[in-house]
């Protein structure tokens, strides 16, 4: 016999149909890996689930799975059974072809993903979620100067490894051109 | 032609395709994990209560004797949880052992044992390896040795499938010397301490002890007996004696009741099928049968085809694709390689060891590198666990003997 009542069942269920994609893609753009996605969205959702009456409404418990997806991610890297194995040279960004977007794409994708899990981790969540310093804060459970300091030196490595006429605009480079 | 962070973070995300989530997995895993925490919390609370029952007890006992100048008599409660806690996960077991660079195999050999994440020395050479859910078990010449991780003790001797190699000859059995079950403490052999005799023992990992020293005196003509599989507290073995068709071949020993008993492909069937980590073969769960007992299915592998890892049934005449079922859930089994992981084209693959219920590890056939991949029955999902080791090492799983 279930633990869970009925009705929790059904509210869990509903987030799984309804936010899993969302949290999947973003799982993904964390770890870079596919499988390691789906490990690390099940494993998030499973804790929601036992943790499911302390969540109580959807809007909380997809904030919950996505606090796991990113504090999990971390945790496996530290621990080292994490299976993803970085690049150890990172692409040279001058041996593509940098007049191809889908290229140029690739290039800094490679590069995002040879960063450590932190740093690519508070990246996602500026960058991609498009959450404020301070939402990433509370969401890695660290204080806004780290935020800060773990985003600016992953920018400051993609900014080494990319050219500066690869056609890839990083952040500071957006916000002058606009 | 620009991009930015933004945009390549966001096509990178949308070419991830949606996950694949089963919503009556993900409520199992989350409900057999509360049943686990309430477990837990229980056999802690029921700790407290006893530790502050016994200090009582003690306390009062005391006061009692000081009292009276007798000894305190103790009674300490037992706690008992309701449900058993789930049984531990296994480390993953094997050995990369150096080719000999001149002549043939010398058996046994040394080598480093790995176990999860430790590399252990035997000391001395060994001619295979078991695993239990206390640590793993490897035989030399005629011994069998434990270590759980830590240093081996030696846990038996004069094994008898093994007496040839000491004698210097060759030991066909001797990947079967000693055998274990897919979960549990139990490892089992023969024992021939005079050529003459032969002894049934079964060792606890769990509890460091002998728990049967049974003589055997059906297995003491003919070529002996061997040792098919521990299920559960049940040893299957086999006898060679040269006796009738009628008469029985198979036993089944009861470690419990101390009981044996004849064992038919049907009962041997139906107690595999009533415990976890096993396959069965058939068209259906009702149908399915274990392989390699005596039953129409002789042998059960898993071949590379596209990106799937297809279950494939040797019969007498033939081998061809099979459905196989886990005895866990019911569940037919469907396997994908791990993405990325191209193996030489119809490469096979043999499970060598049950991690827990829901995990296995697989070695493939003789001849392709030797690289170990664990699966997950629930999504089948695989991965490569731990690359081949280089050319000059041959890697040595649970339950397979040294080459030669």
């Amino acid at each position: 016999m279930a633990i869970r009542r009925q009705e929790d069942i059904s509210d869990f269920s509903e987030l799984v149909a309804a936010r899993s994609g969302a949290l999947f893609r973003t799982a993904f753009v964390v770890v870079g890996d596919h499988q390691l996605a789906q490990d690390l969205l099940q494993e998030a959702l499973v804790k929601a689930y036992v943790a499911w009456p302390r969540l109580r409404d959807t809007t909380k418990a997809e904030a919950y799975v996505r606090r796991t997806i990113v504090t999990t991610a971390i945790s496996w890297r530290r621990r080292r059974s994490f299976h993803e194995h970085p690049v150890a040279l990172v692409p040279d960004a001058r041996n593509a072809d940098q007049t191809e977007r889908l290229a140029t794409h690739d290039v800094l994708w490679e590069q995002v993903r040879s960063l450590p899990t932190r740093q690519r981790a508070a990246l996602v969540l500026r960058y991609y979620e498009d959450l404020s310093e301070a939402e990433t804060a509370s969401l890695l459970g660290c204080s806004v100067g780290t935020v800060k300091s773990q985003v600016s030196a992953a920018l400051g490595r993609l900014r080494k490894q990319v050219r500066p006429d690869s056609g890839v605009l990083l952040p500071d480079d957006e916000a002058v051109t606009r | 032609m620009t991009t930015t962070l933004r945009e390549m973070l966001a096509r990178q995300a949308s070419e991830a395709g949606p996950p694949s989530l089963d919503i009556d997995e993900l409520v199992g895993l989350g409900e057999s994990r509360l049943r686990r925490r309430r477990i837990v919390t229980a056999a802690g609370s029921a700790a407290v209560v006893a530790v502050v029952v016994v200090t009582l007890v003690l306390g009062a006992a005391l006061h009692g004797a000081i009292k009276r100048g007798d000894a305190p008599p103790v009674n300490r409660p037992s706690p008992s949880p309701t449900e058993p806690p789930a049984p531990p996960v296994r480390q993953l077991l094997y050995s990369d052992v150096p080719v000999p660079t001149t002549g043939t195999w010398p058996l046994p050999r040394k080598g480093t044992i790995h176990f999860g994440e430790r590399a252990i020395e035997s000391g001395n050479a060994f001619v295979h390896l078991d695993v239990t859910d206390d640590g793993f078990v490897y035989t030399t010449k005629d011994e069998a040795w434990f270590s759980d991780g830590d240093n081996p003790r030696q846990i038996g001797s004069r094994i008898c499938a093994l007496r040839a190699l000491r004698d210097g000859g060759i030991a066909h059995m001797a990947d079967a010397a000693v055998i274990t079950g897919t979960a549990g403490s139990l490892v089992a052999w023969f024992e021939c301490a005079d050529p003459k005799s032969t002894t049934l023992i079964v060792y606890d990992t769990g509890s460091g002890r002998e728990v049967v020293r049974q003589p055997m005196p059906l297995c003491d003509t003919g070529f002996g007996c061997n040792l098919d599989a521990i299920i559960g507290e049940h040893i299957y073995f086999t006898s060679t004696r040269d006796t009738e068709a009628s008469s029985p071949r198979q036993f089944s020993y009861d470690v419990t009741t101390g009981r044996q008993i004849p064992a038919t492909t049907s009962s041997f069937a139906d107690d595999v099928r009533s415990n976890p980590r096993r396959l069965v073969v058939g068209s259906t769960w009702a149908t399915a049968t274990p392989a390699g007992s005596g039953g129409k299915v002789e042998s059960l592998v898993f071949r590379a085809v596209g990106t799937r890892l297809t279950a494939f049934a040797g019969e007498a005449n033939g081998e061809s694709p099979a459905t196989v079922f886990d005895t866990a859930t019911h569940r037919a089994v469907q396997l994908r390689l791990p993405p990325g992981y191209h193996p030489p084209k119809g490469s096979s693959y043999s499970i060598f060891e049950w991690l827990d219920d829901n995990t296995f590890a697989l070695m493939p056939e003789l001849n392709e590198p030797a690289d170990i991949i664990t699966c997950r029955l629930s999504d089948g999902r695989c991965r490569l666990a731990v690359k081949a080791g280089p050319d000059h090492v041959v890697r040595i799983m649970p339950a397979t003997g040294l080459p030669g």
